[in-house]
């Protein structure tokens, strides 16, 4: 929609206090790295990069050396006049990039460009895209499924579900703060638990895990324990309820499947939500 | 974005949205004027009897001449029968047999798709008629062998290649693991080809069933060389318009043809819809002969119905050969170049004029067939949907009725064409519009419509869009459509049998006067040189011009299944 793609049903889009709403996607201030990357594939790298300054009518000198300039950007310079189907997944997700970023556009559209990818280069293409990103200072709008990505990309995120949006904030203030339950739900995992009458929530790693004879009123036994690396969440039956529990492995005690326990909370930590 | 700048670019914005309604309404009329005019104006001269509105044609066909509707009935049953059980044998045969021999049958397939017209026939008066190499030459006798039969035996072997092709494109498209967990479940041949195999591609079934019933009803030239006095409703409808020059009555005959045509024509639009061509091809079934191979019964049933089919088609192929080569002199069987040298400059003329039409058509039908497969695929202007609709009507109607629609629409003010190349090219374009569209659209569904997105997000307006995006997209598209055309425009007679004027025969109609005069060896020369030329034009242009490898097998062979006459 704010690409140009769709008709909204109601509203207005504004960029810098120009009303975009009606105008054609060739003519808006905002370039588009799609999630297939949509490059061109009869044209070679550096032609699909120049190809909006093409369209432009800019004089061949200065689309070569904004091309190359761009190309450079993203580590690409070698291979500009690769034919795309080449380039692997992650350089022809740079090739994308470069092609929006060329155009210096107001906004820079970014639709879950990274899925495409394997986990690993994910990582790194993450960390290329926020570096460029700062270092251009170009206000992106980032679509992603992966929360995890959107946590570490952001200054703001917008949750939405079923085309609501359910909370606006800083990555922190999600995790940290959701404001109801759908965003205590959805935005990593999470505790549900209830204190008489009183419903709180309290995430995996602010649970502590303690022998069964120590006089705390949270009691359960731990029916299932999964190593995760740097921790262990183990899954902990409390009167019907799975909690999980994250458990750091530098503490010095573990409990086996089968052990009763008692558990508490970091009392800062508790998530109360209104219904 | 200063103030100027704003409305410089809204106004050149505002200019190119419309040139791109501007084309599409263009490409709009052209539709309404090529093909559902001529459409209706033989719905509307069939309801003219003595300068009235009258249901008299009609009438008068039932009561008279209902006879004719039965036999046209009764040929198009039995064929459609035959064509059946045979392609879907072949289809099964090819689909698992090795990779050489796959090869080869689909050479012999080719070959079939790109000859002309009434080849099945010319060959089964050379091997069966009065003076047949087999009745009287190898036996003696001189057989009365004119009669339903003869229609219903060539028909049905001229309508089983193609039919086969789109049993054999279905059966590819079949999901290979079905096959396997049938295996694995412990199911035999028998169970696979009949419980399996059959039913997933019934589908392609009911298209072949559609197709050869339409195409039966349609077929004048196989009944008027070896129908001997078994009369249809397609000859009929030939000999009023070119014997008796009676127009209202063979429009009467030929919406007769189009009811039970449009029927088959919506149930195939239906099936064709949900129909799914494999999109990796036929060189994946190579494996799929590993996974599983016929045995059994089943297998010789199969490989018998096959095997007769490619004996049948090569004994014509041979036939038309031989009798280009032979003559008979004084009882005697002997080899001569009498036919070839019977070809005078006026034949040749007409050759090189059909060469010449099928190069324009090819080009010109492609293109703008190809431009309308993109309004179709991806716009949604007022109408598209309507104008998807109208052009696909040549797809099945009769070429006869699509000929008379022609002469009708176009004899008189505001477009008078008769007697002009113009008719014959724009009849021979506006006939493969159904086909170019199709394989445009193919294309499109699997080119990313974000491409497009993507380009119009870097500024480009919709003509720059459809000029450095959609065309080099469409280019396979464009080469499967004018090989397409090409041939289809070289071999076919239906429709332009009607619409050439004198002096300006075409190859196939040369052909046909050629055999309907008896002049046998005359008429096989014609169909070796048509048939010689377009299977060599075909093959050059997929072995040479479409190396590209991102035109998979299946893109090649899909000229082949779409050819129809």
């Amino acid at each position: 929609m704010i690409g140009g793609f769709l008709q909204p049903d109601d509203g207005e889009i504004i960029i810098e206090n120009n009303n975009i709403t009606n105008i054609d996607s060739s003519e808006r201030p905002t370039a588009t790295v799609f999630q297939s990357y949509a490059l061109f594939p009869h044209m070679n790298v550096m032609e699909n990069v120049t190809y909006g300054l093409k369209v432009k009518k800019l004089s061949q000198q200065d689309k070569l050396k904004k091309g190359k300039k761009m190309l450079e950007m993203v580590g690409l310079s070698h291979y500009k006049d690769k034919k795309i189907g080449q380039l692997s997944g992650g350089e022809q997700q740079r090739v994308a990039l470069a092609r929006a970023l060329i155009m210096n556009p107001k906004v820079l559209l970014l639709d879950e460009p990274l899925s495409n990818l394997d986990a690993r280069l994910r990582i790194q293409m993450r960390k290329e895209v926020k570096d460029i990103q700062s270092e251009l200072g170009i206000t992106t709008l980032y679509v992603t499924h992966d929360q995890e990505e959107a946590m570490g990309l952001s200054d703001r995120v917008v949750v939405m579900n079923q085309g609501e949006i359910k909370q606006i904030g800083s990555p922190e203030t999600i995790y940290n703060k959701p404001e109801n339950e759908f965003i205590a739900n959805f935005i990593g995992r999470i505790n549900k638990l209830s204190n008489g009458k009183d419903k709180f929530y309290i995430r995996p790693e602010y649970i502590k895990v303690i022998d069964a004879d120590s006089d705390v009123n949270y009691e359960g036994e731990v029916v299932q324990k999964q190593y995760r690396g740097a921790f262990i969440t183990y899954f902990i039956d409390h009167n019907d309820t799975l909690i999980q529990a994250d458990i750091l492995k530098r503490e010095d005690k573990s409990w086996n499947i089968g052990e009763k326990v008692k558990f508490d909370f970091y009392e800062d930590q508790i998530i109360h939500l209104q219904d | 974005m200063s103030d100027y700048n704003q409305k410089n670019s809204s106004l050149s914005s505002a200019l190119d949205i419309f040139s791109y309604n501007f084309l599409y309404i263009f490409l709009a009329i052209s539709i309404l004027v090529f093909i559902f005019w001529p459409v209706v104006e033989v719905i509307i001269e069939s309801f003219y009897f003595d300068e009235s509105f009258s249901l008299e044609m009609y009438r008068n066909l039932f009561q008279r001449n209902f006879n004719l509707v039965t036999n046209s009935l009764f040929v198009a049953v039995l064929t459609t029968t035959l064509t059946i059980i045979f392609s879907t044998f072949v289809a099964i045969y090819t689909s698992f047999a090795g990779a050489k021999l796959k090869r080869f049958i689909f050479l012999v397939l080719l070959m079939t798709m790109v000859s002309p017209p009434f080849v099945s026939a010319l060959a089964y008066i050379r091997l069966f008629g009065r003076r047949g190499f087999m009745t009287y030459g190898l036996f003696g006798v001189t057989l009365n062998t004119y009669g339903w039969q003869g229609i219903v035996a060539m028909q049905t072997l001229s309508n089983i290649s193609l039919s086969a092709l789109i049993i054999i494109g279905v059966i590819s498209g079949i999901d290979k693991s079905y096959i396997m967990a049938a295996k694995d479940l412990g199911a035999d041949t028998k169970e696979i080809v009949f419980k399996i195999i059959i039913p997933l591609a019934k589908p392609g079934i009911i298209v072949v069933a559609l197709l050869s019933f339409v195409r039966s009803l349609a077929d004048f030239g196989t009944p008027i060389i070896i129908g001997g006095g078994y009369r249809v409703l397609a000859t009929q409808i030939y000999l009023n318009v070119i014997a008796y020059f009676n127009l209202p009555r063979a429009a009467a005959m030929s919406v007769l043809i189009l009811i039970p045509a449009m029927f088959a024509f919506f149930v195939y639009r239906y099936y064709m819809e949900n129909l799914k061509f494999s999109s990796s091809g036929f060189s994946v079934s190579d494996r799929f002969q590993n996974i599983f191979k016929l045995s059994g019964a089943v297998k010789y049933l199969i490989t018998v119905f096959s095997c007769f089919f490619l004996t049948a088609i090569l004994l014509q192929y041979f036939t038309i050969l031989f009798t280009a080569v032979t003559t008979y002199s004084g009882g005697n069987l002997i080899f001569t170049l009498d036919h070839l040298r019977a070809l005078d400059s006026t034949i040749m003329a007409s050759f090189y004029r059909s060469i010449r039409y099928s190069l324009i058509a090819a080009s010109a039908g492609s293109f703008i067939g190809l431009l309308l497969s993109y309004y179709i695929e991806r716009s949604n202007l007022p109408g598209i949907k309507s104008i998807d609709l109208i052009s696909t009507l040549p797809y099945i109607i009769p070429g006869t009725f699509f000929g008379i629609g022609y002469i009708l629409a176009f004899r008189d003010y505001p477009l008078r064409l008769t007697g002009t190349a113009a008719i014959v090219l724009l009849n021979y374009i506006y006939r493969q519009m159904p086909l170019v569209i199709k394989t445009g659209s193919a294309v499109l569904q699997n080119v990313s419509q974000d491409l497009e997105r993507a380009a119009k997000d870097l500024g480009a307006g919709r003509l720059t869009v459809i000029k450095d995006i959609v065309f080099p997209s469409l280019k396979p598209a464009f080469l499967v459509s004018f090989v397409n055309t090409f041939a289809v425009t070289m071999t076919s007679i239906g429709a332009v049998i009607f619409l050439i004027y004198p002096g300006g025969k075409v190859a196939t109609v040369e052909m046909f006067d050629a055999i309907e005069n008896g002049n046998y060896g005359l008429g096989a020369v014609m169909a070796s040189m048509i048939l010689l030329f377009t299977l060599i034009v075909s093959l050059t242009f997929v072995i040479f011009i479409m190396p590209d490898k991102k035109i998979t097998e299946s893109d090649k062979f899909k000229f082949i299944r779409g050819i129809f006459k």
